[in-house]
């Protein structure tokens, strides 16, 4: 059984290996419980209980005081985000655009400012490139997941 | 006397007062904004007043509105809570006018202390110590531009920028080179316009390694003027407070005395009615200066009332209503600290998230209590303040009441949103805290390059496992299906729709 | 199965105009929808009430299980005809769940002339019929009606498709095992009688029902005699003496209740077998619909992008991708059942009809249902397709979809015009069922394509008569009429009114519309598959 899930540091390939009574994985060996939580006996010998739950693609899991994010990749999807677009982390109105269509921005170059829940949140570049596209200007109103503006390498 | 209560306010703060009502034997109003219909708080209430209006301005802020509501439905009080319009004294005003009772002090105390500046020269007139600094006076921008930068230079680096209509952290910047002051200035102006409706910023100078200490006090309108000691609030993000504890751990009783005096003071100056929280800065020194006073009930009042067995909500209540208080002697027992669970992404500069609360089980046991205006399946939005709850812990000494708050968390199951949940766990191993010497700075200090989770390489295989066979077995199908589908294989959607199409 | 991307950006002023365009259409359905659900509305609607009378959906919710889903069809029958008062033309046709089966019921509106039948009212009782012939779903019939409507009676009595159609629909479904269950809960008059006559089981309300062939005014013109219509024919009358009906029900809600133990007590059924799947949401926000539905439909718009909003999980499996790309065909789970999609993506070519009519055969083969999602101008014209033998590829894709053996559905998402309305499996080929979408258009050719074509003819005919071509404003004079009629009848509305679908839906409600008519079709078993000859 694979399954691929994402993280920061790139896609992790899981292959869960049946046993008897459950799934083991690295050690560990986990036990349905018939509820929202699984068994799961740890390589070390302790016992814990996870809490799961899946919201859209992701796997929510809590264990042992730490909850975790696994965000299932599904063969063949792709995410709907506009690629090398920069989007709003949530609604808001755009206060202040620093950058101009065609200027050139190192990681880090603050490009937009944000306003959102009454605080101002900097939208940053994450790599080095040029602006190709600036979507709003000061005053604009913005949705979650709105395209702000567009970088390329 | 008062027999029903209209509530203008939402969320966990709501749910504590109308709790407190009930307590009391009185009835309750609650009034919503038509995004909030269903939330908790507005099934608590005996009557509910759904406002008309999209935006926090047209409901929440929407004085008229609210003031009718109180009117049509009978209700003789009004309590403002905390945020919205608790510290709006021309609200107060026209809920006095409107023959309401205001729980609360007058509008003319919530003005004079909810300006900033007119606060500082008030109470620097009556002899309580403010920090050191300058109030520019100007409406134009500038002026008030030009007037700040030379009044940067006298009051010297760093310094505080804040907005004289200020609170929550808004419009408020840390300055520490003069390089960045306009720049700074220009951002603090805009944001305390947006938020405020008025651009005044004063400049302090910044006491860093300071605590932030607050005394709570109540007065009641026959003649008593009481302090319930302090709360320590020094553990700051982007100048919110995500930690509380009382008694403060450095407190000695002489300090206690000498503080509470000074707030009896400030509250006396402005002739305080009900339950108000005045703020200090203790720097390393020893010496201690007015920040502000808060002219409501505080979000972190819990703490105090665990440790001196007041319910401060239940004594506004009776002040209100013309009774005397109840507090007897100030006896602090125990220990007692918050944190507040916030909608945010701690390692992504605390950045609010969204999502649903698919699963939300708060900690049990003894001496824990949860504040909080959420449940289970309820969804986060950006609508409001991400503040999910306030989980409070009390234990006979710090060191239980911290080791209490550590398993709390813990247990504190929340999936489908990123909360700071584990920051506020790893925070309390923080040396800081374990010792007791917070300051305001701790937490930049403590994290210079920005808080991450510390890394626990065999539970995140585990949780990976978890997830794996999770999807595995279709768990979150199963958990999703209904108890009484159809054992022919595939429910019939007639049977799991439930709507007239088309 | 492999989940769609999407490109959506909802940033793009276009997606904004479009959802701001199609917000509005949907508002005007939603208008239209509760004029049609008041009835007759006002004066009528008290008088029906002061006799214990619930109104014909509010009936049909009393009898469903509560909590589950009702599907109406044809709500805007009748719209803008008969001077626009005959709401919903009279008569609430649907399917909703009894006991948890799926059920079709036709409850006359007494609020409407009497629940009398109009011509489309006629239309709309025997197309429900049809449906519930074709899925093998019981029938309810909540009588309450005055018979046919009496000044229009050249078009509701004689024909094949008129009045006497209802009642031998009735003989023949009974004879096919289709349970027939009439409640009287007002008039039956004339005809009408003959609903619960043909019935296997029939329940009538004390005082409110009666079923005679002639009522009093009629028997004392021809025989003399004077009775109460009680006494003609109420329930005492028929439960003791004439056994016209089976079970005595002392008021409406008696009688509806007696509806679902009727239905408790039928014989078992039988579901055909369908591959499926858990059910699951689209992975992409369905509210992008409206972002992303053209607001003229001359613009393209990627239709998997629609699909991945209609489909369970986004997820589907294409056949053929890289051939006749015009038509999209593929594999994909509504609500959990597997169905197979065949989608127009541009104009029809002969590689796209061969495509498609491969596809077409292939569920047949497979047993599953057959989802058409129209949006179609028509089949490309012109020297070389002629050529290329155009026409008997689009007749291949026609005689697939005229001649498959599995349930097929129809949306229409865009235009549904020419023979590609033929290919696309339109009213004509029989689809179980068929919804349009607000912004959709249906018409043999465009309007301005038909204001050339009569012009051209026009022009031809003037010259060979020797007279001065037409032109300028004299032209547009000729042409505007004719615009303005396809604009017109072009409409969903016009269409509706007309009994051409079975109702205009939400584009966001297209999944769980198609997952009931999916279930309900289930309920009949498959015939074989018997293709015509395919013109090679």
């Amino acid at each position: 059984m694979q399954h691929q899930f994402s993280s920061p540091d790139g896609p992790v390939e899981v292959s869960l290996t049946r046993t008897d009574s459950g799934y083991a994985l690295a050690g560990h060996l986990l036990e349905p419980t018939g509820d929202a939580r699984l068994k799961i006996r740890l390589s070390d010998g302790r016992i814990a209980y996870a809490h799961v739950a899946k919201v859209g693609d992701v796997w929510w899991v809590h264990l042992h005081g730490q909850t975790y994010r696994w965000e299932r990749i599904e063969p063949g999807s792709t995410s709907s985000q506009h690629e090398g677009g920069l989007v709003a982390p949530m609604p808001g109105k755009v206060l202040e655009v620093l950058v101009k269509t065609g200027e050139e921005v190192q990681s880090g170059t603050p490009l937009m400012v944000l306003e959102a829940m009454k605080m101002e949140h900097r939208i940053v570049a994450a790599k080095d490139g040029v602006v190709t596209a600036v979507h709003f200007e000061a005053g604009d109103q913005v949705t979650q997941g709105a395209v702000l503006l567009e970088l390329d390498e | 006397m008062i027999t029903k209560v209209l509530v203008a306010n939402r969320g966990e703060i709501a749910c504590r007062i109308l709790r407190a009502c009930r307590e009391a034997g009185i009835l309750t109003v609650a009034v919503c904004a038509p995004n909030d219909q269903g939330t908790l708080f507005t099934e608590m209430a005996d009557e509910l007043i759904v406002l008309n209006g999209d935006t926090i301005a047209t409901t929440y802020l929407d004085q008229e509105q609210i003031i009718q509501a109180a009117l049509s439905t009978g209700s003789d009080a009004i309590h403002p809570g905390f945020g919205f319009l608790s510290e709006r004294a021309p609200f107060a005003r026209s809920v006095k006018q409107s023959g309401i009772i205001w729980i609360g002090p007058s509008p003319e105390a919530i003005e004079q202390m909810g300006d900033k500046m007119t606060a500082r020269q008030t109470m620097r007139n009556a002899g309580v110590p403010v920090i050191p600094g300058e109030e520019v006076e100007s409406e134009d921008q500038h002026d008030a531009m030009a007037a700040l930068l030379s009044a940067s230079e006298r009051v010297g680096y760093p310094l505080l920028l804040k907005a004289s209509s200020g609170g929550g952290g808004k419009g408020m910047r840390a300055v520490y080179d003069p390089a960045d002051f306009l720049q700074s200035a220009e951002g603090a102006r805009r944001e305390a316009l947006a938020a405020f409706g008025d651009g005044r910023i004063y400049i302090e100078r910044l006491l860093n390694g300071s605590k932030h200490i607050e005394i709570q006090v109540l007065a009641d309108r026959h003649g008593r003027t009481i302090h319930l000691g302090e709360r320590e609030c020094s553990v700051q993000r982007r100048h919110q407070k995500v930690f509380e504890e009382a008694p403060g751990p450095t407190m000695t009783p002489e300090l206690r005395e000498a503080m509470g005096q000074a707030a009896i003071q400030a509250a006396q100056a402005v002739s305080y009615e009900g339950a108000g929280t005045v703020e200090f800065l203790l720097a390393p020194t020893g010496e201690f200066f007015f920040l502000e006073m808060n002219t409501r009930i505080q979000v972190e009042h819990p703490v105090t009332e665990l440790v001196t067995g007041t319910d401060i909500v239940r004594e506004q209540l009776r002040i209100a209503s013309g009774q005397p208080m109840s507090c007897g002697e100030l006896n602090i027992r125990g220990h007692a600290i918050e944190v507040r669970l916030y909608a945010e992404d701690a390692s992504n500069n605390f950045l609010p998230s969204i999502g649903p609360l698919a699963v939300f089980r708060p900690p049990e046991g003894p001496g824990i209590r949860l504040d909080t205006g959420v449940r289970e399946g309820d969804d986060v939005t950006p609508n409001y303040d991400p503040m999910l709850a306030k989980l409070i812990v009390w234990a006979p000494s710090r060191e239980e009441a911290l080791q209490r708050m550590r398993r709390a968390l813990d247990d504190f199951v929340i999936l489908g949103t990123t909360t700071n949940v584990r920051f506020l766990r790893e925070l309390c191993d923080a040396q800081p805290i374990v010792d007791g010497t917070t300051t305001t700075t701790t937490i930049d200090d403590h994290w210079p390059n920005g808080w991450n989770p510390i890394a626990a390489p065999l539970l995140e295989d585990a949780s990976l496992l978890a997830a794996a066979a999770g999807e595995t077995m279709g768990l979150h199908r199963t958990l999703a299906a209904r108890p009484d589908g159809e054992s022919l294989g595939l429910p019939s959607p007639f049977s799991t729709l439930s709507r007239r199409y088309p | 199965m492999d989940r769609l991307p999407s490109r959506v950006n909802r940033a793009d002023p276009e997606f904004s105009e479009r959802k701001e365009h199609n917000e509005a259409l949907i508002a005007q359905l939603r208008e239209r929808l509760a004029t049609a659900s008041k009835g007759g509305g006002g004066k009528y609607v008290e008088r029906h009430r002061s006799r214990g009378k619930h109104l014909p959906r509010e009936r049909i919710e009393r009898i469903i299980d509560p909590g589950t889903a009702f599907l109406e069809l044809s709500p805007l029958a009748a719209h803008e005809l008969y001077d626009g008062r005959a709401h919903s033309a009279g008569i609430v046709t649907g399917i909703g769940m009894v006991h948890g089966r799926e059920c079709l019921f036709v409850a006359n509106d007494a609020t409407v002339k009497g629940g009398s039948y109009y011509p489309m009212t006629v239309k709309k009782h025997i197309r429900a019929q049809t449906v519930a012939h074709e899925n093998n779903l019981p029938c309810i019939y909540l009588v309450d009606s005055g018979g046919a409507f009496l000044p229009m009676q050249d078009e509701v009595f004689p024909d094949i498709g008129h009045f006497g159609r209802i009642f031998r629909n009735q003989a023949r479904m009974s004879g096919d095992g289709i349970p027939q269950v009439a409640a009287v809960l007002g008039s039956c008059t004339a005809g009408g009688a003959y609903v619960p006559a043909m019935s296997d089981e029939s329940i009538i309300v004390k005082g409110n029902g009666t079923i005679f062939l002639a009522g009093p005014p009629l028997v004392k013109a021809a025989t003399g005699e004077e009775v109460t219509a009680e006494d003609l024919g109420g329930a005492e009358v028929h439960t003791v003496q004439s056994g016209v009906a089976d079970h005595f029900a002392e008021d409406e809600d008696e009688a509806l209740r007696m509806v679902r133990n009727v239905v408790e007590n039928l014989g078992p059924r039988t579901l055909a077998p369908a591959a499926s799947n858990e059910p699951e949401e689209p992975a992409h926000d369905v509210e992008d619909l409206l972002g992303l539905i053209p607001s003229d439909n001359r613009t393209p718009v990627d239709i998997r992008e629609l699909i991945a909003r209609i489909v369970d999980g986004s997820r589907f499996h294409e056949f053929k991708a890289r051939y006749g790309t015009t038509l999209v065909c593929g594999f994909a789970h509504i609500h959990g059942h597997k169905v197979g999609i065949v989608a127009n993506n541009g104009i029809l070519f002969s590689e796209s009809s061969l495509k498609g009519a491969h596809f077409v055969e292939l569920c047949g083969q497979r047993g599953i249902p057959l989802i058409f999602l129209q949006n179609i101008t028509g089949f490309m014209v012109g020297q070389a397709y002629e050529a290329g033998g155009i026409a008997k590829d689009g007749a291949k894709l026609v005689t697939a979809v005229s001649c498959v053996n599995v349930p097929k559905f129809t949306v229409i998402i865009g235009g549904s015009h020419g023979a590609g309305n033929y290919g696309m499996c339109g009213r004509a080929y029989d689809p179980r069922f068929l919804f349009m979408w607000p912004n959709s258009r249906i018409s043999v050719m465009g309007g301005p394509q038909a204001a050339d074509v009569l012009a051209t003819v026009k022009q031809d005919q003037r010259q060979r008569e020797g007279l001065p071509l037409l032109e300028g404003d004299e032209l547009q004079a000729f042409r505007q009429p004719i615009l303005d009629k396809y604009e017109t009848e072009g409409s969903p509305y016009y269409s509706t009114a007309r009994l051409w679908d079975d109702g205009i839906i939400d584009p966001r409600d297209t999944r769980d519309v198609l997952g009931l008519c999916l279930a309900s079709a289930r309920n009949a078993p498959l015939p074989d598959n018997r293709y015509g000859i395919f013109r090679m």
